[in-house]
């Protein structure tokens, strides 16, 4: 017997929580600073073709193999993947698409409730009355229990409240849940961001001793095309990671939420409205903010540093200094930590789905008991992150689950629906009750275009960074205690061994469900 | 910023804006209709559901 699955009750619904999970951090910290490193104006040529031929493709084929595997009741990897291809190892490979998301999830719903905390700070001015670079840093290695004689409690209080809350959420299911908090987060998201975004692009010149250090020169830093820079292949592969990320393809999140359509719903319509809507917020919101402000308070020079030291120090340190020195600047802090906080509470919710609907499709539990096992999982593992972000393990976690998995997945993924399952069938579950007539074109370029394209990225990164993380061999390791990284990774493989042998037995259970019905008939 | 900074700014943002307005206009108007009718593959559908499993077009014939 087929258990009766939800779907989502609005098209606009869906839309904003594909896009509420698309948009994260890194479409306000990670985009400007790729484009102000990567030639300014001129990365966005590299840019917009990353988004034709891989970023749009790979949605289309998220969204239709979702929606395709929701017709068999299946939500996740496994059970899409072997909806797709009957070999038997199709639901292994699938696993995949739960471990990456989980992998990620450990450790960021951490990052993300340092800025729930940091929006706390903002509001009893705590944040504020912190003037100097160097009395930021201090306090953010005092939050994150780093400095000597520092304690982890504030951050543990706020993660507790975010780990509950993100639970809270799933626990309501996708329509009262995740489809309702998509549609009050995200215009809010919105209106934060073009707040910020007018803001810091009316500071003027605010620095009289600088004249230079002005909007307009700002801008020309993060826009003006150094075309150079086209000639490096690494702009071209910085482009292509970007887009790859911003979408949240590769996850196997767009296919769990895709798989809660109807059978006729449009995917065509819809997957380019949530890149788009993640476009808005990376291009125009995150273009508009951290790297402009920097350049403004900063001159061009000083953006450059900024932009060096990292997303942590640009979002938790640069950002609250450019505020603080603005009036009401309590009240920009915290628009800036909400919109983070917001960004990230949209996307850890959609990371945890493909988990909840694994358990719930696969082994038929109740919602009250995927969310308690999964949660109690997931708050155990998430330990690693919070106790081990000195010696490195939230790098460890971003590498494989945000990084490698993401691009493994997304290859699987386009072969899978180009040569495996058919380009034929494939581009006519895409088409079907579709709202826009999709290009011919891209039948192309799905079958041919983007596995070479994926492929490329991914044979690369192998070279490049694979290898030297795997051996730990990589200079990130080099002053740190390689002891908890293996302790890490064992832990790790021992979780997706065990993914492996649940698959194994929720199959098992299945075909021995359809004996029995056999059976009774 | 120079002029073609500006070009790139202009030229970005409205491939951005243009897209979303194009396709939120399109999402918030039922009155269009569909391309493919779903009636096109049904048939296929249904014998895949009774299968329980995807039935791969050289099996159909």
């Amino acid at each position: 017997m087929k258990r009766q699955r939800e779907v989502w009750a609005t098209r606009i619904g869906v839309v904003l929580a594909v896009a509420g999970s698309a948009v994260g951090l890194g479409n306000f910290l990670r985009f400007p600073v790729q484009a102000a490193e990567n030639g300014g104006g001129a990365f966005m040529i590299p840019y917009f073709i990353a988004f034709l031929l891989l970023g749009i493709p790979l949605c289309w084929v998220e969204w239709t193999m979702g929606r395709y595997g929701g017709r068999f009741s299946h939500g996740s990897a496994p059970g899409i993947f072997q909806a797709m291809w009957r070999a038997p190892i199709a639901k292994y490979i699938g696993a995949i698409g739960i471990f990456g998301p989980l992998l990620i999830f450990f450790y960021y719903t951490y990052i993300e409730s340092w800025t729930l905390g940091y929006a706390f700070y903002s509001i009893t001015g705590k944040l504020t009355s912190l003037r100097s670079r160097e009395e930021l840093e201090a306090f953010l290695r005092s939050y994150q229990g780093i400095a000597e004689g520092s304690s982890l409690l504030p951050a543990y209080i706020f993660f507790i409240i975010t780990f509950s809350a993100n639970f809270c959420i799933i626990y309501f299911g996708v329509t009262r849940g995740i489809e309702r908090v998509s549609r009050i987060a995200m215009p809010i998201l919105a209106i934060l961001g073009v707040l910020l975004a007018i803001r810091v692009l009316t500071l003027g010149t605010p620095n009289p001793e600088h004249p230079d250090w002005n909007v307009n020169n700002a801008l020309g830093f993060m826009w003006n095309p150094d075309f150079s820079k086209l000639k490096d292949p690494q702009v071209w592969l910085a482009a292509a990671g970007q887009i790859f990320f911003t979408l949240s393809v590769g996850i196997g999140v767009i296919l769990t939420y895709a798989s809660y359509l109807k059978r006729n719903d449009d995917v065509a319509l819809s997957a380019l409205s949530s890149a788009s809507t993640n476009g808005f917020m990376e291009v125009i919101i995150g273009g508009s903010v951290v790297i402009v402000a920097s350049a403004v308070f900063f001159g061009n020079q000083g953006a450059v540093e900024v932009a060096k030291s990292g997303a942590f120090n640009l979002g938790f340190v640069t950002i609250p200094l450019i505020f603080s020195k603005l009036f009401a600047g309590w009240f920009f802090c915290l628009a800036w930590f909400l919109l983070l906080f917001f960004a990230g509470v949209t996307s850890s919710i959609s990371i945890l789905q493909p988990a909840i609907s694994f358990l719930e499709d696969e082994f038929g539990f109740s919602r009250r008991r995927s969310v308690a096992l999964l949660a109690g999982f997931c708050f155990l593992m998430s330990q690693f992150s919070i106790f081990g972000l000195k010696v490195g393990l939230v790098d460890e976690l971003d590498f494989w689950g945000g990084t490698f998995l993401l691009v493994l997945f997304g290859f699987i993924e386009v072969i899978l629906f180009g040569w495996v399952f058919g380009i034929d069938r494939g581009w006519e579950e895409l088409n079907r009750g579709s709202y826009i007539k999709v290009p011919p074109i891209f039948k192309f370029i799905i079958r041919y275009i983007t596995p070479l394209y994926v492929g490329a990225i991914l044979v690369t990164w192998f070279y490049q960074n694979f290898l030297d993380t795997l051996l730990l061999r990589s200079p990130a390791y080099a002053n740190l205690p390689h002891k908890y990284i293996i302790i890490l990774r064992i832990v790790l493989i021992t979780f997706f061994i065990g993914l492996l042998v649940l698959i194994r037995i929720a199959w098992q259970r299945h075909k021995k469900m359809e004996y029995t019905l056999t059976e009774d008939k | 910023m120079t002029l073609l900074g500006w070009l790139f700014l202009i030229i970005s943002w409205g491939v951005i804006i243009g897209l979303c307005v194009f396709c939120f206009i399109h999402l918030t108007n039922p009155e269009k209709e569909k391309l493919h009718s779903p009636l096109d593959i049904e048939a296929e559908i249904e014998e895949e559901e009774d299968s329980g499993h995807p039935v791969h077009p050289k099996q159909q014939q």
